[in-house]
């Protein structure tokens, strides 16, 4: 009985980490080449931007917001980052010029959230669609060639073979976890995500809690879409679709609260992160269908968040 | 404070009071509910801002915008509703408004435990610093705020109803401090319905009624007889106790083995017909949690409930045995009421059937209205009309509106957890009455108090809880305030 | 914001909403009606009797999503599913008819479909415990899947006349917009006036106390996901039978945001246990005709994208005030 119970116990509370191992297991076995160093790496690649994103948009959840706008700021910031380049602007200006529009984006929502009191998934719902367009203006058409020297960036490696945007991303994840967890603004974040009128009571800033976590959320969602550009080479119309979506998916797969206040960035979110990826991964490497494809993204999410939902009830 | 004006709709919560605090000096602020005794903490607070007068602090002239404001200016309040930070650990949530650095980057962890345990051992001893909110008893919880206040190192200290959920042992460590923070000069103002504790720690009174300063005085030059006339304007008859030994009457409930954690460890009792049950037990002894482990509430395994039906012993399920009981939660803000709602539908909100035609399943809205009117009577609940919004009633009218909405239901086993909380001194009276009412009409009757007055005063029957077991059943004249705290603390009786 | 909204001793963010509810509910109509009138005479055609039967039909087919969500929202959740499962049942029910299929058992198909998504959402969130957001989102994922793996990314048309013939014309009206009222009119009744009503606001509003108050939670929050994907079915079948084809495309983009911002602009909140039908419908016409607007006006595509993103921010302002009080 005991030990039955504690097998429970065992399965309950590392369940998420189990299900990794399984999908990772099943690959595996399924295609040789899923369990290689190379695919490894890969899969890194792939998910670095996604990495970026969801590190950004978890303070804003930590802090009870959401923010539904980082794809269209992340494709936002890669249009200002191409007119730059068009206007000749030394690579160092284009990347701080990107960064500086999303901090802007973050700015503008975290103000209208924090000092005007928009509900922030329907604010940042609305203006997506605006950002997305001003986006689009930028870009100038679907698909567009960016110089040479633009995706020298995104081929550099560290020694080992990891590229470097991979590195950038991933420090980035690290950056933030310790900032939630070891700083003012993160204990704030966890307190304003759980209780807003305490906070208020207790003299916490809130307002500026809130919009420093939207900057931050603008920030990396601009680093995302230099990632993405300067992978690809290429700045098109699709860039960032879809990806708050991700970004979120991964961070609630991952253990993250959408009512604000719990959840951990390491190794939480990253985990998600990676599990949608692997996923992805793992099925073109099996060569499936791509009909699969939402199928079984779609249902390793459930049974994440069933084992999430599962642990949350037990705790209760 | 002087000429403090505060008009809501439909009701002049202050009328041009003024108020005056020394240091080092306790003022107590007392009034039957809805006097507007919250209101005008709150405006002190900075919470609302005041229709008209003005508030001098040390000579100078203040406004407060906001909460924030009040407390930079030096004021600590302390909530009749607290509010927490459930997910952070009780530390943090002790030191939020002052975290301790290490550096100019990084919060200092250990420091914060280190200290957090040193001012918790003031109050209370079995609150773990590192524990999360979460998981310290609702009962509890109130120290935490308490202690937040004490280390805000605030001059002006608000008390509202500080120990509707303490136990004996917390409210005399607060006791003590009151009296050290006194003794440092601070200005305290303290508000509560138990009179015992406004004579025992209080110099000053004042008390308002309807939104007017209608007396004050010295605590010295009077007595708690008196302080009652002054707070409903009549005198109390007592509640004469008579105890009915039920044990040989017909079960109506059995419950068996329930565990909770490391909380309860095999519990189980059985409830008679027409019996007011007692349980009886410190802060965390798992009073609460026995209940709601009983009726499914939360996720724990175990546990067997029976009813009897027809002289059956019947199994019931947790869920069905919830539909079947009157339930007063223990925190009627988090699952006692529909703040947002109007009182009405909180009133028929357990009772639905009730209003419900067969065919379509419409409401009678209009029936349930009248009926609410009729329980806002019963229970004195002051309130403009039946249409307002339950937020805004005063927090003990609020309680009363939960004890009209399980009336209104009509149980036949009721289960009251703290149901007196916050409640005045007339309409607790009221409120007992109403529940040896119901037992004499052969309901049956769970209490759970913190209170020894309301358990000897109430209870035919009392089951003490300790270290996880019930240890003892007492009756009659056994159940005795002396009896109950001794088996409590140290698990023999006094006899 | 004033402190004075919040009571003390109330915690949460609340104030005299229902009095400053109708007071700025007032107030968005007037605005609604200004603006109308200013877009009535400078956009031209705007009154031609075709183009208000047209915004009409546009409300009707995506409408039904509004009528479901405005219920999820009073219950508590979000329901982000509808435009996926529509596409889905679309192409199900499409590419059945096209293959000779009979057009009524096809019209069930689509029904089906609508209610077997409301069903696994309502079990995930009401017997899963999981969190609406997600859910719903993995269900869009998930029926945009369908809708292309049915349609083979490819446009389905041909669809029998039998099925077509939910298009006609009862005088000048269609028979969606006809069914689409006498919905809107049941939900409206449903909402206000019965049992099940009083507990969506109840569970939206406080859950706890719902469950201590003996109202079966669980059963509540399972109905309003069931309804809504029941309305997406219907939604659907309409929306099919007035385009005359089928695509995993035809419903676009911006029809969740404007479907959330019409039920907010009418009163629901995403806090739960507030919102009207009534309210959601003139929202949603609301939104629906200044979309139109930047047709009729022939502003570009990106340009018209950026205005109606500061539109619907501008257009959820009022939930902001409404909060304040
Ligand atoms: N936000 C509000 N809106 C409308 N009326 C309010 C509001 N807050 C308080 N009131 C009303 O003001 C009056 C005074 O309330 P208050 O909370 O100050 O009473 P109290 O003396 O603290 O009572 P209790 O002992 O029950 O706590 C009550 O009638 C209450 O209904
Ligand atoms: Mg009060």
């Amino acid at each position: 009985m005991t030990k039955a119970m504690k097998y429970r116990e065992f399965f309950l509370s590392n369940g998420f980490y189990l299900l990794c191992i399984i999908v990772i297991v099943i690959f595996s076995c399924l295609n040789r080449s899923f369990f290689t160093i190379e695919n490894f790496f890969s899969i890194l690649l792939a998910s670095a931007f996604l990495c970026a994103t969801t590190a950004g948009v978890t303070p804003v959840i930590i802090s009870g917001n959401m923010d539904l706008s980082v794809g269209s700021t992340a494709l936002l910031c890669a249009g200002v980052m191409y007119q730059s380049f068009h206007l000749g602007m030394p690579d160092s200006v284009t990347l701080l010029l990107g960064i500086l529009a999303g901090a802007v984006v973050g700015l503008i929502n975290g103000i209208l959230v924090a000092k005007l009191k928009f509900n922030s998934m329907v604010l940042t719902l609305g203006l997506q669609i605006g950002y997305r367009g001003l986006g689009l203006m930028l870009i100038g058409g679907t698909q567009v060639k960016l110089p040479e020297a633009f995706s020298v960036f995104g081929k550099k490696t560290i020694p080992g073979g990891l590229n470097v945007m991979v590195v950038i991303c991933l420090l980035v994840m690290l950056v933030l976890h310790v900032i939630l967890k070891r700083t003012k603004f993160g204990t704030y974040c966890y307190a304003i995500g759980c209780s807003e009128t305490a906070s208020e009571r207790v003299g916490i800033p809130i307002a500026k809690v809130k919009i420093a976590a939207f900057i931050i959320s603008g920030v990396c969602a601009a680093l995302a879409g230099f990632v993405v550009i300067s992978r690809l080479g290429i700045a098109h119309s699709y860039i960032g679709k879809k990806m708050e979506f991700d970004a979120i998916e991964a961070a609630v797969i991952g253990g993250i609260s959408l009512n604000g206040g719990r959840g951990n960035l390491l190794p939480g979110a990253l985990l998600g992160v990676f599990l949608i990826y692997v996923i992805n991964n793992g099925l073109s490497i099996i060569g499936a269908s791509e009909y699969v494809y939402p199928f079984a993204q779609g249902i390793i999410v459930f049974v994440a968040m069933y084992l999430d939902a599962l642990k949350n009830f037990r705790n209760k | 404070m002087s000429n403090i004006t505060k008009e809501f709709p439909g009701v002049k919560a202050l009328d041009n009071v003024c108020l005056y605090a020394e240091e080092g000096r306790v003022l107590g602020l007392i009034g039957i509910n809805g006097a507007g005794k919250s209101t005008l903490m709150n405006v002190l607070g900075g919470v609302y801002k005041p229709d008209g007068g003005t508030i001098e602090l040390d000579g100078k002239e203040m406004i407060f915008h906001s909460p924030s404001d009040a407390y930079n200016a030096g004021i600590a309040f302390i909530h009749q509703e607290p509010q927490y930070f459930l997910s952070l650990t009780v530390a943090e949530n002790i030191f939020i408004s002052d975290l301790y650095m290490k550096n100019k980057v990084f919060t200092d962890k250990k420091k914060m435990m280190e200290e957090a345990e040193k001012y918790l051992s003031i109050i209370a001893s079995n609150i773990r610093p590192d524990q999360l909110l979460e998981n310290v008893a609702i009962g509890q919880r109130q120290v935490i705020e308490i202690v937040r206040a004490l280390t805000a190192g605030a001059n002006v200290i608000i008390f509202d109803e500080p120990t509707s959920s303490l136990g004996r042992q917390e409210k005399e460590n607060l006791f003590k401090t009151i009296n050290k923070l006194k003794a440092e000069g601070k200005i305290i103002i303290y508000i509560s319905h138990y009179l015992d504790e406004i004579m025992e720690i209080c110099d000053d009174y004042i008390v308002l009624r309807d939104g007017k300063l209608v007396n004050q005085g010295l605590i010295s030059e009077t007595d708690k007889s008196g302080l009652s006339n002054m707070i409903i304007g009549q005198k109390l008859e007592h509640l004469k106790k008579k105890s009915i030994d039920t044990r040989d009457r017909e079960t109506v409930l059995t419950v068996e083995d329930i565990h909770y954690g490391n909380l309860l460890h095999g519990v189980g009792f059985e409830l008679k017909k027409g019996e007011v049950l007692g349980i009886w037990g410190l802060m965390g002894s798992g009073r609460t949690e026995m209940i709601r482990a009983m009726l499914g509430l939360d996720r724990v395994p175990g546990g067997k409930a029976y009813i009897n039906e027809n002289g059956n012993k019947l199994p019931i399920k947790k869920n069905e045995l919830l539909r079947k009981v009157g339930y007063i939660t223990e925190g009627r803000h988090f699952d006692g009421l529909f703040l947002s709602k109007p009182v009405w539908k909180n009133v028929t909100s357990a009772n639905l059937d009730a209003y419900t035609s067969k065919i379509f399943h419409m409401l009678n809205i209009k029936k349930e209205y009248e009926d609410t009117k009729k329980y806002i009577d019963l229970l004195q609940i002051k309130v403009p009309n039946a249409g307002v919004k339950m937020a805004t009633l005063s927090g003990g009218n609020q309680q009363k509106a939960v004890f009209a909405k399980w009336i209104c239901k009509g149980a036949d086993i009721f289960i009251l957890d703290e149901p007196t909380r916050g409640v005045d001194v007339g309409a607790k009276l009221g409120i007992h009455k109403i529940i040896r009412e119901l037992a004499s009409q052969g309901k049956s009757v769970i209490l759970i108090t913190s209170e020894a007055d309301e358990m000897v005063d109430l209870a035919d029957r009392v089951l003490i809880l300790r270290g996880g077991k019930i240890i003892s059943e007492q009756t009659g004249a056994d159940i005795n305030q002396k009896n109950l705290m001794m088996i409590a603390l140290q698990g023999v009786s006094a006899s | 914001m004033s402190s004075e909204t919040i009571r003390s001793s109330g915690g949460l963010l609340l104030s005299l909403r229902e009095d400053n509810n109708k007071r700025i509910n007032a107030m968005v109509g007037v605005v609604a009606v200004i603006v109308l009138i200013i877009l009535a005479l400078t956009v031209p055609n705007f009154f031609r009797m075709q183009n208000i039967v047209n915004v009409l039909e546009s409300v009707s087919s995506v409408g039904f999503y509004s009528l479901g969500l405005t219920i999820v929202l009073v219950s508590g959740g979000i329901d982000l599913s509808v435009p996926g499962v529509i596409m889905a049942a679309a192409c199900l029910g499409g590419s059945y008819m096209v293959h000779g299929g009979n057009w009524f058992v096809a019209f069930l198909m689509m029904l089906g479909l609508g209610i077997l998504f409301g069903l696994i959402n309502g079990l995930a969130v009401a017997k899963g415990k999981m969190i609406p957001f997600i859910v719903t989102l993995s269900t869009l994922v998930l029926s945009r899947g369908i809708a292309e793996y049915l349609s083979a990314a490819q446009t389905i048309y041909g669809l029998p006349d039998e099925f077509l013939a939910l298009d006609t014309k009862i005088g000048i009206v269609p028979i969606g917009v006809i069914v689409f009222i006498a919905v809107a009119i049941l939900l409206m009744v449903l909402l206000t006036r019965t049992r099940l009503g009083r507990t969506f606001f109840l569970v939206g509003e406080n859950i706890e106390t719902a469950r201590v108050s003996g109202i079966k939670t669980d059963m509540v929050l399972f109905l309003s996901y069931l309804i809504s994907g029941f309305l997406a079915g219907i939604g659907a079948v309409f929306l099919t039978a007035r385009l005359g084809s089928a695509t995993a495309t035809m419903v676009g983009d911006t029809v969740t945001n404007n479907t959330i911002a019409s039920c907010i602009i009418g009163g629901a909140s995403l806090r739960g246990g507030q919102g009207n039908i009534v309210g959601s419908v003139l929202g949603l016409i609301f939104i629906t005709i200044v979309d139109n607007c930047f047709n009729l006006l022939g502003i570009g595509y990106y340009v018209g994208m950026v205005f109606k993103g500061l539109i619907v921010a501008l257009v959820i302002y009022i939930d902001v005030l409404r909060s304040k009080g």
